[in-house]
């Protein structure tokens, strides 16, 4: 499914002293089956962007388009643009409501109208993709868990409406290294076997250029660039004006090049070693 | 050396909805020191959040002893004292916020301590500098964007002027230059103010800045040791499902390969003089 956005600007508290223009003029399209960062500094409009994308925040002015439909046109039916659009929340835990794990994993699916055997099933696949462990944790209170494991639930609920758009906002904020790594490759995959379209929400520059095929970056409520990783992440100085960062591994690099090093562009871990590697060993054979 | 927390074989197990029982903590000792910079990691549900609000007797064990000062936390009378020498920034910070002004709402401890109004005007306006979120101080903090509001929680308790400040994950929703902020914040006030700090982070570039490192697992501490202690045991880190920072990964890998490394490269400063030593 594709995502097209024309125009669109969005003013908080309008015609009051703390009116606020939170998007100024945004304009971009996601391609059906792509998997998009969006990066830009705290208060930049990330949320309030992606909240459009569901309908859930009406624009100010401007279209947001879902394939072909117009989102906010009296003849589209919200209920199923919430079905296909997926929004995992930056707090999510705050939607925990339900008295059990499983009831709560349960709740979208539900009011999807499908059969308990379905949605057992939808729960059981949620669950393992947030590697939660179905029997020991379903029917616990989701009141009685970490910061970590509740993050983790909350994801789960969306995941179990197997919607077409997923968008995370912020989604490994608070889970440990290796859930944080896990989650994010469940992810991937989905979206490489089922060919979800996916948008990933993230302050997490190496999370970003490991994961995403293009970067939005986005400054003060308007769109600066919209590239790859590899673009993105050549402008480093840009990036810290803006209050963003690159991956430690691209740093390195480029600190090395500044010292006279024969070293390119790295955007993961396993680049720097090869490069490096490559370096040194030209080096001795000299 | 004057203890700031010291604990002994401390317990808690709490009783879950269902009736079940999880011993959060089994068994914990630390002592942290005055003016010490602790960090605390370990995966999501290894007690982290369970130990800090030990710390000002949010919480209190089930056997054991918390000491803060020389306090008892199990002192019912001492409470206010405890969690005056005691402040804590909570993992989110939407639970913290009390006022509909961002000012008021940081100027909420320093009145119950009953601090004068003079002195709270100025603390209330360093607070917020020191987060940088001073142009921000009339503004309503509910429509404050995530990252805004983890800084405002923070400058509520810098305004509380605490001995020690314990942050469960303060970080986590901020940008990267919004994180480097907070973080230098954090040194500032230990390396300046002398302010004891207990950070718990999941994020371990930040924990490299800090005088010791503990690793927590099923409620009990694994590790400890300095940042270069720690992290320099790359596989040891991830089989309790941690990390390190990237370089030291990337130092990791390439002393696999047999270049000649130290183990316990940190920095991006540091691997780049090692690396320009050895060409
Ligand atoms: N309900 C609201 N009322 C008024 N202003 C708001 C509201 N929500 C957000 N804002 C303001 O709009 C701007 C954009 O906020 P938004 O939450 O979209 O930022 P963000 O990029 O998601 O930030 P973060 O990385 O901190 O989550 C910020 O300046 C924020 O203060
Ligand atoms: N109020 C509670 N009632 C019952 N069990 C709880 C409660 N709070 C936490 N637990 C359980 O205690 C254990 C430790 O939780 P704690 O919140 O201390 O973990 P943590 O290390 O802070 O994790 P995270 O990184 O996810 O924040 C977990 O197994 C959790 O499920
Ligand atoms: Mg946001
Ligand atoms: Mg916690």
């Amino acid at each position: 499914m594709s995502i097209k956005v024309e125009n669109l600007s969005y003013i908080y508290m309008k015609d009051t002293v703390f009116e606020h223009k939170a998007l100024d003029d945004v304009s971009f399209e996601i391609k059906d089956g792509e998997f998009l960062g969006l990066i830009g500094h705290t208060g930049s409009g990330k949320s309030t962007l992606i909240q459009h994308l569901n309908g859930l925040m009406k624009p100010t002015s401007g279209k947001v388009f879902i394939d072909e439909d117009d989102i906010n046109s009296k003849t589209t039916v919200k209920k199923t643009i919430r079905e296909r659009v997926g929004l995992v929340f930056q707090y999510p835990e705050h939607q925990l409501f339900e008295e059990t794990v499983f009831r709560d994993v349960a709740y979208g699916p539900k009011n999807l109208g499908l059969d308990d055997n379905e949605i057992e099933n939808r729960v059981r696949f949620a669950l393992d993709m947030v590697k939660l462990d179905y029997n020991e944790i379903k029917d616990i209170s989701p009141f009685d868990l970490s910061g970590g494991q509740k993050r983790r639930v909350a994801i789960a609920g969306v995941l179990a409406m197997k919607p077409k758009i997923l968008i995370l906002d912020e989604p490994t904020a608070g889970l440990d290294p290796r859930g944080r790594d896990e989650i994010l490759g469940e992810i991937k995959e989905l979206h490489e076997t089922h060919k979800i379209t996916v948008i990933l929400v993230s302050h997490s520059m190496e999370d970003i250029a490991k994961l995403v095929d293009k970067i939005i970056v986005m400054n003060k409520g308007k769109i600066v660039f919209i590239d790859k990783p590899s673009v993105i992440f050549r402008e480093s100085l840009m990036l810290e004006s803006i209050g963003l960062g690159v991956p430690q591994a691209t740093k390195l690099a480029r600190e090395l090049k500044e010292k006279g090093l024969d070293i390119g562009e790295c955007l993961s871990i396993e680049d720097a070693k090869l490069q490096i590697l490559k370096v040194l060993r030209s080096k001795k054979n000299d | 050396m004057t203890n700031m927390i010291k604990t002994e074989s401390v317990k808690h197990e709490y009783t879950s909805h269902t009736g079940k029982s999880i011993m959060a903590l089994n068994g914990i000792d630390i002592s942290i020191e005055k003016g010490e910079f602790v960090a605390i990691l370990g995966h999501n549900g290894s007690g982290k959040s369970t130990l800090a609000k030990h710390f000002n007797a949010l919480l209190l064990p089930n056997s054991g002893t918390i000491m803060v000062k020389n306090i008892d936390t199990k002192n019912e009378e001492m409470l206010w004292e405890i969690r005056q020498i005691a402040g804590m920034v909570f993992q989110n910070p939407d639970n913290q916020i009390v006022a509909t002004i961002v000012e008021e709402d940081v100027a909420f401890g320093p009145e119950n301590l009953a601090v004068e109004s003079k002195e709270i005007r100025k603390r209330v306006d360093e607070a917020l500098k020191a987060v940088d979120m001073y142009e921000y101080r009339k503004h309503g903090p509910h429509l404050l964007s995530g990252g805004q509001k983890q800084r405002i929680a923070i400058a509520g308790i810098i305004a509380m002027k605490p001995e020690c400040i314990i942050l469960d994950e303060p970080t986590a929703m901020l940008d990267p230059s919004g994180r480097k902020e907070v973080i230098d914040t954090i040194m500032k006030l230990n390396q300046e103010e002398g302010i004891t700090i207990v950070l718990i982070t999941h994020y371990m570039d930040e924990a490299v800045n800090a005088d010791r490192v503990y690793v927590m697992e099923d409620g009990m501490l694994v590790m400890d040791g300095t940042p270069k202690d720690v992290f320099s045991q790359v596989e040891k880190m991830k089989s309790l499902g941690l990390d390190v920072p990237q370089v030291t990964e990337i130092c990791h890998e390439l002393r696999k390969e047999g270049i000649k490394l130290p183990a316990d490269i940190l920095t991006v400063e540091e691997m780049v003089v090692e690396l320009c030593r050895l060409k």
